[in-house]
């Protein structure tokens, strides 16, 4: 075997030697942008469920919201008919009290 | 050295150098998996305490504006109970002046009406000379009222006043069903140092000085004592 035939051999190694590393660099690129790429994708998961449960919390606590001013409005009607009913009964009382004070003359 | 020997010689260094590069390429391998996995955890957990502080803060907002709404319709219910009470104490106000139109209806009662407010403003100007204002369709009355409130005052008071009345000038006439002027359900506006000094007693000045300081007594008797009140000074 001529030695010229050995130094290629080594020379082959070498060169494998160099792919075996460089491919597990390239993997490791790789690796990282598919950690990103991963990342991003659990990152949407995570958002699309907060957006969900914000949604229902909306949902809700305005729900609520408008249910309470329904119960304003009932409870504010209550009073008016209320006020107009207690005006009615007690008008001609206020008028007559009225009419006393506006005509005597305390002199 | 023959060729078996050269060849088992490369061979070792080959195997060496290949051995050499799978070592290099599995310490390369094992330190990008731990990469993966920290670099995969630390963008996960900084954009995760991101989206949490982002939602924190939109449900803050959301229950701000919940309080926000909340107040709005509170304030919109109690404006509107108000402003039923203002209409019905409107409404008191108006069935009074229909009340008080007819006053006036009762010569003999609204006569001795008449002397008494004119009396009133006599005492209150206090003055020598006074000039009285009535109602066209008052003028027989306001003479005779007249006449008897300043003897009246002379009688109290001790002094004699000169007092005439507007010959010229008239008070609006009362309220009627096809009239839409102005109009004045009675009494009168008596004047002094040639009108430098009034004193209005007419019905409808009297009935609204009469509701604007009886409010509270008024609210009261429509719609009994406040609940919420705390102070009775």
């Amino acid at each position: 075997m001529s030695s010229e035939d050995g130094i290629k051999k080594l020379l082959d190694a070498e060169r494998t030697a160099q792919k075996i590393v460089a491919d597990a660099r390239q993997d490791r690129v790789q690796k990282l942008k598919k950690a990103v790429e991963e990342a991003e994708k659990e990152i949407k998961e995570f958002r699309e469920k907060k957006d969900k449960e914000y949604k229902e919390y909306e949902s809700k606590y305005l729900g609520a919201s408008s249910e309470t001013a329904s119960q304003l409005a009932t409870n504010a009607n209550k009073e008016i008919d209320t006020i107009r009913n207690e005006t009615a009964a007690n008008k001609q009382k206020v008028v007559d009290l009225l009419i006393k004070y506006a005509i005597t003359c305390d002199n | 050295m023959d060729d078996t020997q050269v060849n088992a010689q490369l061979d070792q260094m080959k195997n060496f150098i290949l051995q050499e590069a799978q070592d290099k390429a599995n310490e390369i391998k094992t330190k990008a998996t731990q990469e993966f996995t920290s670099e995969k955890g630390r963008i996960f957990q900084n954009e995760k305490i991101k989206i949490i502080k982002e939602y924190e803060k939109k449900q803050k907002l959301i229950e701000v504006q919940k309080k926000i709404n909340l107040s709005n319709e509170l304030n919109k219910s109690r404006l509107s109970v108000l402003k039923v009470r203002e209409e019905c104490l409107r409404d008191v106000i108006k069935e009074a002046q229909k009340k008080l139109a007819t006053i006036s209806d009762d010569k003999d009662k609204y006569q001795t009406i008449l002397k008494n407010l004119i009396y009133q403003g006599f005492v209150k100007l206090n003055e020598n000379k006074i000039q009285v204002v009535g109602r066209k369709e008052d003028a027989g009355l306001l003479e005779k009222a007249t006449t008897e409130a300043a003897a009246q005052y002379k009688k109290n008071v001790g002094k004699s006043i000169d007092v005439s009345v507007d010959k010229e000038r008239f008070l609006p006439q009362g309220p009627k069903s096809d009239y839409n002027g102005p109009t004045c359900c009675g009494g009168v506006i008596l004047s002094a140092l040639e009108g430098r000094i009034i004193c209005k007693n007419t019905l409808d000045s009297r009935l609204e000085i009469c509701f604007d300081q009886l409010t509270p007594v008024i609210r009261t008797q429509l719609y009994g004592a406040s609940t919420s009140r705390k102070f009775f000074d």
